[in-house]
């Protein structure tokens, strides 16, 4: 037996999917608020988030597809980062469905066929009654838009800024995605990896997924002296 | 207080009682057993405020009801010492509890009745009855898998599924995992999935006996209750939602050998001796016909061992922890054993020869 031998583990753990459940909200509960009554009848049509990097934009945007198909609602998110390179034809007949969401809205902006494309699903789902959720980093008067009709456009609904969380929401965050796991997490364990950790949340939640593993393989508590060996700190 | 009874009909209960009582208290009361005298009834009641047990027995004489809490392992000590067919009679005396037998006596300590708590009696939302031994062996069949002292609480525990005309229990400690089903006369909408914490489900394992007496439950929402006569028991259930299993379980393996049940056992207990004594980990090498179980430890001893198989198809080499594959074999009980494999990778799969009621999945090991 070499010194590399290991118990592979079996896929028992929790998902760990984009939900409301598991979204930290401090600072944001409003935003959180109006995201989630956007499929009553007395939501608002269309939502933009705008927050930088790792606020959790992404997160939200899941999170509202996810509750969603929860409540039989057809709703389909659309990460432009990834499927800004191809041409706009997803948007076609996006009313069909009863939310969209888009990720990233600044990837595609300056190229025309995505503006015009978007000017038109935002008329076309607005016609239709349909709910509209849009995130970018920055609020859409800041944003770089060539068609003035989709700029203009783009202020009508409600617009929110994601604030970042302070150190008490990261440690609440950390602690709640570690539950949302089954994984019960001490708070100097927490604050051990909050201190040493990357700063990024998604890049800490992700710690959070190879902890998961290590310690079903070892079948170990989640200790410093375990975290400092599973992440090799 | 004051009643006699026999050592043998105090015995049976008390032993049961007994081990729900935690050795280690964070209450002194919890770690006495409560008696409760009637006419013509002892109950005996042990809790650890997880799990509470009460048993049931017959008095020979009653001079006096009442109650009292009394050490639960120094009362059992004393009855299992004292000689076959002994009567014990039992008195309360100026708060302390006197036992006379033949020419012994024993004075224990007791604590105030008021103190012993009480599992609180949740409502019950779903009653249902099972043939005691349909109960014993879905829980025997797959107990071994429970995790011990995970940090993901619903490990912890089994899952036991109830819908119309099926029971299920299901175990996993994240490494391999159990499932055994059974056709049952139940009606149960909509179906219902508990998780019964690990101490519980051993305690009731050993009040439960091979007939087809029926057990009766009452799934509460926080609690379960089992009632067989002379016992109740109730659990506290984890709060928390159990893995779907059927993820689980491989559905790729094209790899499928059949073994001689106990033969296979004996093979790999031996190789075990030199396996590595923290991984306990070892190499099957699966060939046309032939199974061979390999075995090393650091100080490079090394077992190697052939099983003769229904095999046919290509080799494959395949790392495992060698008592999860003896887990399995040792609650099986046909004669032959199936396993189904795919790649070093990917788990295995464990059950009778063309499926029984129970399947159980093996990861491998890296080796």
């Amino acid at each position: 037996m070499k010194p590399g031998a290991a118990q592979l583990p079996l896929g028992v753990g929790m998902r760990d999917d984009a939900t409301f459940a598991n979204f930290q909200p401090s600072g944001n509960e409003a935003l959180v608020g109006a995201l989630r009554a956007q499929l009553d009848e007395s939501g608002e049509p269309f939502l933009f988030l705008w927050g930088g990097e790792g606020v959790g934009c992404s997160h939200l945007l899941q999170a509202a597809c996810h509750e969603a198909s929860d409540r039989d609602k057809r709703a389909l998110y659309l990460p432009l980062d990834e499927l800004g390179h191809f041409p706009p034809h997803m948007l076609e007949d996006s009313e069909r469905l009863d939310l969209v969401a888009i990720d990233d809205l600044h990837r595609v902006l300056g190229r025309k066929r995505w503006e015009e494309a978007l000017f038109h699903c935002f008329n076309r789902l607005r016609d239709a009654g349909k709910r509209l959720v849009i995130a970018a980093p920055a609020a859409p008067r800041q944003l770089d838009i060539k068609l003035p009709d989709l700029a203009s456009r783009l202020t009508w609904g409600m617009t929110f800024h994601v604030k970042p969380l302070d150190d008490v929401g990261r440690f609440e965050a950390l602690k709640l995605r570690a539950r949302v796991r089954g994984m019960q997490l001490p708070d100097e364990v927490a604050r051990y990896i909050l201190h040493r950790g990357p700063r990024r949340l998604g890049d800490l939640f992700a710690t959070l997924e190879t902890l998961d593993q290590a310690s079903l393989s070892a079948q170990r508590k989640l200790t410093i002296p375990f975290v400092k060996q599973a992440l090799d700190w | 207080m004051k009643f006699s009874i026999s050592r043998e009909a105090l015995l049976r209960p008390l032993a049961l009682v007994a081990g729900v009582v935690e050795r280690r208290q964070t209450l002194p009361v919890l770690s006495n057993v409560l008696i409760q005298v009637q006419d013509t009834q002892v109950a005996l009641t042990g809790t650890d405020l997880e799990v509470e047990l009460i048993g049931r027995t017959a008095p020979t004489q009653v001079d006096e009801p009442g109650s009292a809490t009394v050490p639960a392992r120094k009362l059992m000590d004393i009855c299992k010492s004292l000689p076959e067919q002994s009567e014990i009679q039992f008195v309360l005396e100026d708060g302390r509890a006197v036992l006379r037998s033949g020419r012994s006596r024993f004075t224990l300590s007791t604590l105030p009745v008021a103190e012993f708590p009480n599992i609180e009696d949740g409502q019950g939302s779903v009653e249902l009855s099972l043939p005691r031994g349909t109960l014993k062996h879905l829980i025997d069949s797959t107990s071994f898998a429970m995790a011990q002292q995970d940090v993901r609480y619903y490990l912890n525990g089994m899952l036991l599924e109830l819908r119309s005309n099926l029971v299920r229990t299901v175990s996993t400690d994240g490494h391999r995992l159990a499932v055994c089903s059974r056709p049952a006369d139940i009606d149960v909408e909509p179906a219902q999935k508990l998780i019964v914490p690990r101490k519980g489900v051993l305690e009731l394992s050993r009040l439960l006996d091979d007939s087809d007496e029926p057990v009766s439950l009452t799934l509460g929402s926080t609690h379960v209750r089992a009632h067989t006569g002379e016992f109740t028991f109730t659990s506290k259930l984890v709060d928390g939602k159990f893995p779907d299993y059927e993820r689980v379980v491989p559905r790729n393996g094209d790899k499928v050998f059949i073994a001689d049940r106990a033969e296979l056992r004996q093979v790999l207990s031996r190789t075990s001796i030199l396996s590595n004594e923290k991984y306990r980990g070892v190499r099957l090498h699966l060939e046309e016909g032939n199974l061979r179980v390999m075995a090393n430890n650091p100080e490079q001893e090394e077992a190697e061992e052939n099983v003769a198989i229904e095999y046919s198809g290509p080799a494959l080499e395949i790392g495992f922890n060698v008592g999860y594959l003896i887990d399995v074999l040792g609650v099986l009980d046909e004669e032959r054993v199936q396993m189904t494999l795919a790649d070093p990778n990917s788990s295995a799969l464990m059950e009778e020869p063309g499926g029984g009621d129970a399947m159980y999945v093996v990861m491998p090991m890296r080796l």
